[in-house]
């Protein structure tokens, strides 16, 4: 199913923060079909490495492949026509124009009947966004703006999927149903990359993980793995690691 | 979580007492930023070229120069907004203008010894039109704020620059010059001194104000207004100030321009065009110096001046200089890093980054967080001394936009040492309830207490002043300020605050991070920042919103321990807003459930959480508590 060299593929990566590197040099690989989860502290520059992937901020070294194509060069809006969307941590909604017209803007370039649908299916997928699909953004909470973010990303179907922070101001039943929407668009063959504080919602989603540290990546490996190497490190507490893996036996 | 492991325990605390503490409190060497040699030497050398400018300089140069001095006097003037506040005025032209017909139309015939008199009859007139302006932009902000000022500009210059009585016509009026005192003191030279002089005072008065928190409160004004309020800062006073400032600034200018020529300009000389040119004075000085100001108000001026004899259009020579600076002002960082090429050694950018604090982030994983700090200053003031504490009591609080209730009806009340939880699904009014408690948007029904005073009618910055804190979803802390400027801004000189605004840094372990810029601080970093922030005022009443989303789990853990521990010592009242179900049943004690503006039900943690309709409607399927 899945050819060598499909996906996403990134080597030796690396971002700078005005003059201070973020990213030094991060290795990875993420098949159609498959969740990459990220962890590290705070810092540790998952943020910058998103943005380099979706050429949001400019990378200075190493290359990233989409399906084997190099695309280190391509700038941001022609890595997004390739099929590379990436969610934003903060909530970037064009303030003044509703709910929908916001999921409208994101199928840029969809046909129109296209866009209806996909919106429709937003709305089914949010209905809290479709009791307020005509109320201009402003006027949209914090989660909902998320919401409206995370659905806008979803409406061109993109091939790769790049979420910063996912579960952030949320409500734990929201969180809920993102988790099996993200699963599902994995399932569909797209290739998805989660950053992710809430370790619980990243062992739960995640085939691979790849702890960061100081723009590294200090452990790679599948998600049990990862839970017992967190075990190991004592970031986690084998109460925990047992929830984990039931969650684990449950969803895969 | 995943960050160098925090070992904690006594060993581990008294290490790091040593480390960052020292026998001193934690107050680093450093005592806000000196004053460069370097920044005092173009003052320095256009106020000798006064002095000497008779003997060195050809009569055009010392006019393009004085000219020079005051298209330099306006671009600061301009400076003073565009850079703490954000704001473009478009009409500097029209403000100098009012000052120069002013000052000639009472200097005109009149005797020497009112000169006092004049100067500031025109300077005082600059001031007030620009402070008006000032206060409008309390309402008006950044486009509508510009797009204002031009219809300001075009008015004054239609209406008021087209009395000829004022102007003095077609042939201008003249201003009495002051006598040569024994043929030494000609007027460009008297421009040229008071300019310099001017130019020296503004250097070190705005290397003053670097020393002092009159900075961050100003950008914390012009940058995140919420913020501003967040630390009790009047906004309007702020901005009374810095457009005052600016008004004189161009006022002494105008009066100048006057002088200079013996008559002021005419009319077109202060259009709206040269407002544009004045305003792109500062912009393509890239905001950096006030000495950058005026070397780029020298060469928009002196330039055409002195090349006009050559036949090259000044206008097209302004223009090309004007895209040159501006293209190398947008890119000045990577133009910098071109020129020392910086990229391709490793060494240049460590010292950049020791310099700069970036290697603080990475310290801040590498040293645990205080567990014990002391909470005296050399035994001398308990920095966690409570603060009398008030109920927060908000009654049948209602907001509506339009026709969307957004909080209908809502009782809350926290009390002192009190900790209440808020949640409810996304959009159920939660924020908007603290907004109308913290006085950000006004309720439309209800009335809000602290103890017995009625605050429902204060501004949220009053309130603050009265013992609220605030923290908010999306950190509202200004970027170019570091983490120190952030939280001290707004506290005026109190001794007793920044102590202990600092031992809550070491409190919530961001003292590593003091010195650095905002805006490579992460994410959730910031949202402890802002903790502290507002606990430095010693607020009766804390209200935070989402103050986990984005801290890693062992961050939340401390979090939660430092909080729990300070809420003990202190007393206050604590409201928060979290979805972290962790974190809620961890440090709250109450519990109040919204949903679509109203209250579900509200009690004690267990009994809310175990209520069946709050399952529904808010924690969903997958619930492990």
């Amino acid at each position: 199913m899945t050819t060598e060299g499909a996906g996403l593929e990134v080597r030796g990566l690396k971002v700078f923060h005005g003059v201070v590197p973020a990213v030094r040099g991060v290795d990875l690989d993420c098949r159609p079909g498959q969740i990459l989860g990220i962890v590290g502290p705070n810092g540790a520059g998952k943020t910058s490495l998103l943005s380099g992937i979706a050429g949001v901020k400019k990378t200075s070294g190493g290359t990233v492949l989409l399906d084997g194509q190099d695309i280190s060069r391509w700038p941001a809006y022609r890595r997004g026509q390739a099929g590379i969307v990436m969610v934003n941590e903060r909530r970037r909604v064009f303030p003044s124009l509703s709910v929908r017209e916001n999921l409208a803007a994101g199928g840029w370039g969809l046909g129109k009947d296209e866009v209806e649908a996909r919106t429709e299916q937003m709305l089914d997928l949010f209905p809290r966004l479709r009791e307020r699909e005509q109320v201009p953004s402003f006027r949209l909470s914090g989660g909902e703006q998320r919401m409206v973010s995370i659905a806008r990303a979803l409406m061109t179907g993109p091939r790769c999927l790049l979420l910063d922070e996912l579960s952030l101001g949320l409500a734990p039943r929201i969180v809920a149903q993102l988790t099996e929407v993200v699963r599902q668009l994995a399932d569909e063959g797209r290739t998805v990359v989660l950053v992710e504080q809430y370790v619980g919602v990243l062992l739960q989603l995640a085939d691979n993980v790849s702890i960061l540290e100081r723009g590294r990546v200090k452990f790679h490996g599948q998600t049990h793995e990862t839970a017992l190497w967190l075990q190991e490190h004592g970031y986690l507490k084998p109460t925990d690691v047992a929830v984990v893996e039931k969650n684990i036996a449950s969803t895969h | 979580m995943i960050g160098t492991r925090r070992n904690g325990g006594a060993a581990v605390a008294e290490q790091d007492g040593d480390a960052v503490t020292g026998d001193a409190p934690a107050k680093p060497a450093k005592a806000g930023p000196t004053l460069p040699v370097t920044r005092l030497v173009l003052p320095t050398l256009v106020f000798c070229l006064g002095l000497a400018g008779e003997f060195i300089l050809p009569n055009h140069l010392t006019y393009a120069a004085s000219t020079a001095l005051c298209y330099g006097l306006v671009g600061l003037g301009l400076y003073l907004p565009l850079a703490a506040l954000r704001e473009l005025p478009l009409n500097g032209a029209a403000l100098a203008g009012l000052a120069a017909y002013f000052f000639a139309f009472h200097a005109h015939g009149g005797q020497a010894g009112k000169t006092a008199l004049r100067v500031i009859v025109g300077v005082g007139l600059c001031m007030a039109v620009s402070v008006a302006g000032g206060l409008a932009s309390l309402v008006v902000t950044g486009l509508y704020f510009s797009v204002a000022s031009l219809v300001v500009q075009i008015g004054i210059e239609k209406v008021v620059f087209s009395m000829g009585w004022l102007t003095g016509g077609a042939s201008g009026r003249g201003v009495a010059q002051p006598d040569p005192i024994n043929g030494f003191f000609t007027t460009t030279r008297v421009v040229f001194l008071i300019a310099s002089l001017t130019c020296l005072a503004i250097t070190l008065g705005m290397w003053r104000v670097k020393k002092t928190k009159i900075l961050a409160n100003w950008v914390m004004t012009g940058h995140q207004p919420e913020g501003a309020d967040a630390v009790g800062v009047r906004r309007w006073a702020q901005k009374v100030v810095i457009f005052g400032l600016s008004g004189l600034l161009i006022g002494v200018a105008g009066v100048l321009f006057a002088f200079v020529n013996g008559t002021p300009p005419p009319p077109p000389q202060f259009g709206v065009i040269w407002s544009v040119i004045f305003l792109a004075i500062p912009i393509a000085s890239g905001m950096r110096t006030a000495s950058a100001v005026w070397a780029v108000a020298a060469v928009f001026t002196a330039l055409p001046i002195v090349l006009e004899s050559h036949h090259i259009n000044p206008n097209l020579l302004s223009g090309s200089i004007l895209l040159v600076a501006l293209i190398a002002s947008q890119s000045q960082e990577a133009v910098m890093a071109r020129i020392r090429n910086l990229r391709r050694q490793p060494e240049v950018i460590e010292e950049i980054a020791l310099k700069e604090g970036h290697h603080a982030l990475e310290e801040l994983h590498e040293k645990p967080v205080a567990a014990t700090v002391p909470a005296t200053v050399k035994g001398e003031v308990d920095l966690r001394a409570p603060k009398q504490g008030r109920a927060l009591v908000g009654t049948d609080i209602g907001v509506h936009f339009g026709g969307v209730k957004a909080v209908d009806g809502v009782n809350v009340r926290v009390g002192p040492g009190q900790r209440v939880a808020i949640v409810g699904a996304n959009g159920a009014g939660k924020t908007t309830l603290f907004n109308a408690l913290n006085g950000f948007v006004p309720p439309t029904t209800g009335t809000v207490q602290l103890g017995d005073l009625d605050i429902t009618g204060m501004p949220a910055y009053a309130r603050i002043r009265q013992g609220l804190g605030r923290t908010f979803q999306l950190p509202r802390l200004a970027d170019i300020l570091t983490v120190r400027q952030n939280i001290y801004a707004g506290q005026a000189q109190d001794n007793d605050l920044v102590a202990r605004a600092d031992w809550l840094m070491e409190r919530f372990g961001v003292a590593a991070l003091a010195d650095i810029p905002i805006q490579v601080v992460p994410f959730g970093t910031r949202r402890k920042v802002e903790i502290v922030r507002a606990l430095a005022r010693r607020p009766e009443v804390l209200l935070i919103d989402e103050p986990v989303s984005g801290l890693e789990d062992e961050e939340v853990n401390e979090l939660i321990e430092v909080m729990l521990d300070l809420q003990a010592a202190e007393g206050w009242g604590l409201l928060l807003i979290e979805h972290d179900l962790r974190f809620v049943t961890s440090i709250a004690e109450q519990m109040m459930v919204m949903v679509d503006g109203k209250v579900l039900t509200e009690g004690s943690i267990n009994d809310v959480l175990a209520d069946e309709r709050v399952r529904q409607v808010y924690l969903g399927e997958v619930v492990s508590v």
